[in-house]
C-alpha cells in the first residue's frame, strides 16, 4: 500500500500490531465468515 | 482430519515456516516446495477415497498431454475432463450424475481450480516443450499442488509458475520491504474476518427478511439491501483472500498473479471484468472466448464478425457462471453476466458510431457519464451477484407460493 510505505517504522510497527488486534479479536470474538470457496 | 483454510493454524504455520524453507537455492528448493504442497494437499482431501481419486486427477493431464497432438484427440480428452468435472461437483441437474456414488468430499477436487491448469497445461504443452520450458513431474505437482493457491487461486499458467520459480535474480528483502509484504497479509485478513464478516452478517439478515416478508415493495426493498451486503463482501471476502495469499507468496520470494485491481470504479462491464478476479477473466478470454469466437468466424458468423464476438461473449459469460456452482442460480447469474457483456458491446459501438472515436473517449471522460456509468456498473453487478452463493431463487420461489 502506497501510504504504508510513506510512514516511518515506528507507525508502521504501531499500523500492523493494531490489525493484528482486530484480526485476533474478530476471529477470537467467532468472526463466523465463511471465505467464499468454502461456501459454495 | 484438520481443516485447510487460510484461517487454519495450518495455514499460517506454513505462511511462516514456507519463507524460511524456500530460502533455500539449490536443487533441494523445488523438493521442499513439494513436501509442503503434498502435506496440505493430503489434509485438504480428508479421506482416502478422496485422496485416490485426486491423485488420478492431478496426474492424468501429466501423462496424456504427450499424446494429446493427434487429431481429435484434445477434444476427446477435454470432455472426458468436463465429464469427470461434472461428476466431482455433483451438477445434480445433469440426468446420468444422480445414478452415481458420490462423496460431498470431492467437491475439493472440483473447486480447487485444478481443472484450470490442467486445461492450460494440456494446451501449452507443446508450445512449452518447443519454447524448452522445464517440464518435470515435481514441477508440474508444484504447479498444480502449490499451497498458496491450492484453494481458490489466483490461477497460475504454468509457465509463468515455473519461470518465476528458478528465477535466478531472487534478492533478500530489505526489514522495511518485509513490513510492507506483511502489511499485505494482515490487511487481507482484517478484510476477510472483520469487513467481509459485517458484510455476510448484513446479507444474511436481509435475505431472510425477503421470504418473512408479506408485501412486494418490502421484498424489493430487501432484496436491494441484501444485493448490495452480498456483493460488498463478495469483494472483501475474495480480495481480502487474494491479499493474503499474494502477500504470503511473496514473502517466500513467489509471485502470484494480481487478482483485483479497483473493480468497483469501473465505467464499464467489460472493464469490470478486467478489474475483478482479473486471472480468471483472462484464463476464460484464452481458452473459451477465443476458441469460440474463431469457430463461429470461420463458420456461422463468417462474414457477421460483431455477431460472432457478442454471441461468443454470452457463451463465455453463461458457461463461467455454470462452472461457479451447481444450482439454477448459478445458470441465471451467468446468463445475466451474458447479457451484461453483449449490452456493455452494442452501447460501446453504437455510441463510438454516433460520437465517432474521438467523440467517444471525450464522452467517456465527462464527470457525470463516468458516475451514472459508475452506478449503473455496481447495480448490475450488485443485483446480478446475488445469485452467487445464496439461493434467490428458492427464495423469490417461495414468495410467489405464499401469494406476496
Amino acid at each position: 500500500m502506497f501510504f504504508f510505505d510513506k510512514l516511518p517504522v515506528a507507525l508502521k510497527l504501531l499500523l500492523l500490531s493494531l490489525e493484528l488486534a482486530i484480526v485476533l479479536y474478530a476471529v477470537f470474538q467467532g468472526s463466523t465468515t465463511t471465505v467464499l470457496y468454502q461456501g459454495f | 482430519m484438520p481443516e485447510f483454510s487460510i484461517g487454519s493454524y495450518i495455514f499460517g504455520g506454513l505462511l511462516i515456516i514456507s519463507p524460511l524453507l524456500l530460502i533455500w537455492k539449490g536443487r533441494q528448493r523445488p523438493v521442499i516446495f513439494f513436501l509442503l504442497n503434498l502435506f496440505t494437499f493430503i489434509i485438504s482431501c480428508k479421506s482416502s477415497i478422496t485422496l485416490a481419486i485426486a491423485v488420478i486427477w492431478v496426474l492424468l493431464p501429466y501423462f496424456l498431454a504427450p499424446f494429446l497432438n493427434k487429431k481429435g484427440a484434445k477434444p476427446l480428452f477435454f470432455t472426458l475432463l468436463g465429464l469427470i468435472y461434472i461428476y466431482l461437483m455433483n451438477y445434480a441437474w445433469v440426468p446420468f450424475i444422480r445414478l452415481l456414488p458420490w462423496n460431498p468430499l470431492f467437491k475439493f477436487i472440483g473447486l480447487s481450480y485444478f481443472l484450470f491448469r490442467e486445461i492450460d497445461f494440456v494446451l501449452q504443452y507443446e508450445g512449452l516443450r518447443e519454447a524448452g520450458v522445464r517440464i518435470s513431474l515435481i514441477d508440474y505437482l508444484n504447479y498444480m499442488l502449490s499451497f498458496y493457491t491450492l484453494l481458490a487461486g489466483p490461477i497460475i499458467r504454468y509457465e509463468a509458475f515455473v519461470e518465476d520459480f528458478y528465477r535466478e535474480d531472487r534478492a533478500y528483502f530489505s526489514g522495511n520491504e518485509l513490513l510492507s509484504k506483511l502489511q499485505r497479509i494482515l490487511w487481507g485478513y482484517l478484510k476477510v474476518y472483520v469487513f467481509s464478516a459485517l458484510f455476510n452478517n448484513g446479507g444474511d439478515y436481509w435475505f431472510e427478511r425477503i421470504s418473512e416478508t408479506d408485501a412486494v415493495w418490502k421484498a424489493v426493498l430487501y432484496f436491494l439491501l441484501f444485493s448490495f451486503f452480498n456483493s460488498a463482501f463478495i469483494y472483501f471476502n475474495f480480495s481480502g483472500y487474494c491479499d493474503v495469499v499474494i502477500g504470503g507468496a511473496d514473502l517466500a520470494g513467489l509471485s502470484v498473479k494480481e487478482n483485483f485491481n479497483k473493480p468497483y470504479l469501473a465505467h464499464s462491464l467489460t472493464e469490470f471484468w478486467n478489474r475483478h478476479h482479473i486471472s480468471l477473466s483472462e484464463w476464460i478470454r484464452d481458452y473459451i472466448y477465443s476458441p469460440v469466437f474463431k469457430a463461429l468466424l470461420s463458420g456461422p458468423c463468417r462474414k457477421k464478425a460483431f455477431l460472432g464476438q457478442c454471441v461468443a461473449l454470452f457463451a463465455t459469460f453463461l458457461i463461467a457462471g455454470i462452472w461457479h456452482g451447481t444450482t439454477v442460480n448459478y445458470v441465471i447469474y451467468g446468463f445475466l453476466q451474458g447479457l451484461g457483456m453483449v449490452f456493455s458491446t452494442v452501447r460501446k459501438k453504437r455510441l463510438i458510431k454516433k460520437f465517432g472515436k474521438k467523440g467517444y473517449r471525450e464522452y467517456e471522460k465527462r464527470k457525470l457519464v463516468g458516475i451514472m456509468e459508475n452506478v449503473a456498473v455496481w447495480t448490475f453487478i450488485s443485483l446480478s451477484f446475488a445469485f452467487v452463493g445464496y439461493d434467490l431463487v428458492g427464495a423469490l420461489g417461495f414468495l410467489v407460493i405464499r401469494g406476496v
